[in-house]
């Protein structure tokens, strides 16, 4: 999960550095923290390195009428100044501006531009178009931009962003890229009911490509949500577990899934788990046993209690031998 | 100008290197020091902590990465006012240069 965060932050400076650094590979062993501290260093540096000569641009587009000042937005400045210039001009005038700007042009700004130096114009901007804009961004595939728009984006207008954007494929994937956990617990708590298990299925396709930044971005939620998601995956038909097991063992993933089984507290869920895990070879079971750590796991003391087949009875007893012994020290 | 320290910033003798005329610091390779302290001044404020585990090469790069996107953003404003100019009617054009500060 942090391998996919790291890389979306090379991504994102990348981006601020333009075209021409032509890869950071250099860059790819510093940690995740550093590396957004140097993302937020740099855009400071660039924001406020000409400033002046920005504010003298935006101060310009006072003058003219907000018709002439799109024109010259698109057809002169460019994305790249209209992002720098986006939080110099006077609020109103900038909305006014972006009306005029076709969405393909304005997703091009949201590239370029830091969210958060220009809320009062993005929060000002008409729903519609602010729709349109998302929707081009989406087409594009530009989830690591889209994030951080969720992050400063009214919840009503995200609503609105999210009842249009129909690829659950999409939704996962901008959610993992938002920064901000605490407001998208807020904003799951508005999803309609049946995005979770479409959510759930689109990370799953293509032999679970999206499965990584599921369970990443669940682990994260609040436990009302993981236990949600949890009991959603885990009460499915039996196949449909059967490939959720086989796949986050491929990819090694039970160190993310079981936390998630952890918070689920559906019987149903667990007697479905325990009849798909009954059926596995004593391998498999064994890895996801090595993935839970000291502290245990209360899906796994509920699913020892369970009957066993032979060939798995006496690993499912030695390991919860382990975890009470680990327990009692 | 130097801003507040902050935690985990690379700190150059002690305390927080001014741009120029920073003291050494004999933990740190002096090749290093110069790339680090060269990228602080790019920056303009301090360098994260974590950067200071690469290579002089690689600090090197990052600033020149650093200094070309920043030439590339002047350019870039430069040559968008000039062609800004050409869409602004005739009788706003003196007004607009004013303010853009062009003769």
């Amino acid at each position: 999960m942090s391998t996919l965060q790291h890389r979306a932050e090379m991504q994102r400076l990348a981006r601020l550095l333009g075209p021409h650094t032509a890869g950071l590979t250099y860059l790819e062993a510093v940690d995740l923290a550093t590396l957004k501290q140097l993302r937020e260093r740099s855009t400071a540096m660039l924001y406020d390195a000409d400033r002046e000569a920005l504010q003298r641009i935006a101060n310009a587009a006072r003058l003219l009428p907000s018709a002439i000042a799109a024109l010259i937005a698109e057809k002169a400045l460019g994305p790249l100044l209209c992002a720098r210039i986006a939080g110099l001009l006077v609020v109103d005038t900038a909305i006014d501006i972006a009306k005029r700007l076709p969405p393909p042009f304005l997703a091009q700004v949201c590239l370029e531009l830091d969210p958060r130096r220009a809320k009062a114009v993005i929060d000002g901007v008409p729903l519609a178009r602010v729709i349109a804009v998302s929707l081009e961004l989406a087409r594009r595939g530009e989830f690591i931009t889209m994030g951080r728009f969720v992050d400063i984006l009214d919840t009503e207008v995200l609503l609105a962003v999210i009842d249009k954007l129909r690829d659950n494929g999409a939704l996962l994937q901008i959610a993992f890229f938002a920064e901000d956990r605490v407001r998208l617990n807020r904003i799951i708590e508005r999803l309609p009911a049946p995005r979770f298990g479409g959510i759930i299925d689109a990370a799953l396709e293509n032999d679970g490509e999206l499965w990584p930044e599921a369970l990443g971005l669940i682990t994260e939620l609040n436990v009302r949500w993981r236990r949600r998601f949890g009991e959603i995956a885990l009460t499915r038909d039996a196949d449909s577990i059967a490939h959720i097991i086989a796949i986050s063992d491929a990819q090694q993933l039970w160190p993310a899934l079981l936390p998630i089984a952890d918070a689920v507290d559906n019987e149903q869920a667990v007697h479905c788990l325990h009849a798909v895990l009954r059926k596995q070879k004593p391998a498999l079971l064994k890895r996801m046993l090595a993935a839970v750590d000291v502290h245990g796991s209360r899906m796994l003391d509920k699913l020892a209690e369970l009957d066993w087949p032979a060939t798995l009875r006496a690993t499912m007893a030695a390991a919860a031998n382990t975890r009470q012994a680990s327990a009692l020290r | 100008m130097v801003t507040d320290q902050r935690v985990g910033d690379v700190v150059f003798g002690g305390r927080k290197a001014a741009f120029f005329g920073a003291d050494h610091d004999a933990g740190i390779d002096p090749m290093k020091n110069r790339e680090l302290q060269e990228l602080e001044r790019v920056l303009g404020e301090a360098v994260p902590a974590g950067l200071s585990a690469l290579d002089p090469a690689s600090i090197k790069k990052l600033c020149g990465a650093l200094q070309h996107a920043r030439k590339a953003q002047r350019a870039q404003m430069a040559a968008a006012t000039e062609s800004s100019l050409q869409h602004v009617p005739f009788l706003l054009r003196g007004a607009v240069k004013k303010v853009l500060g062009i003769k």
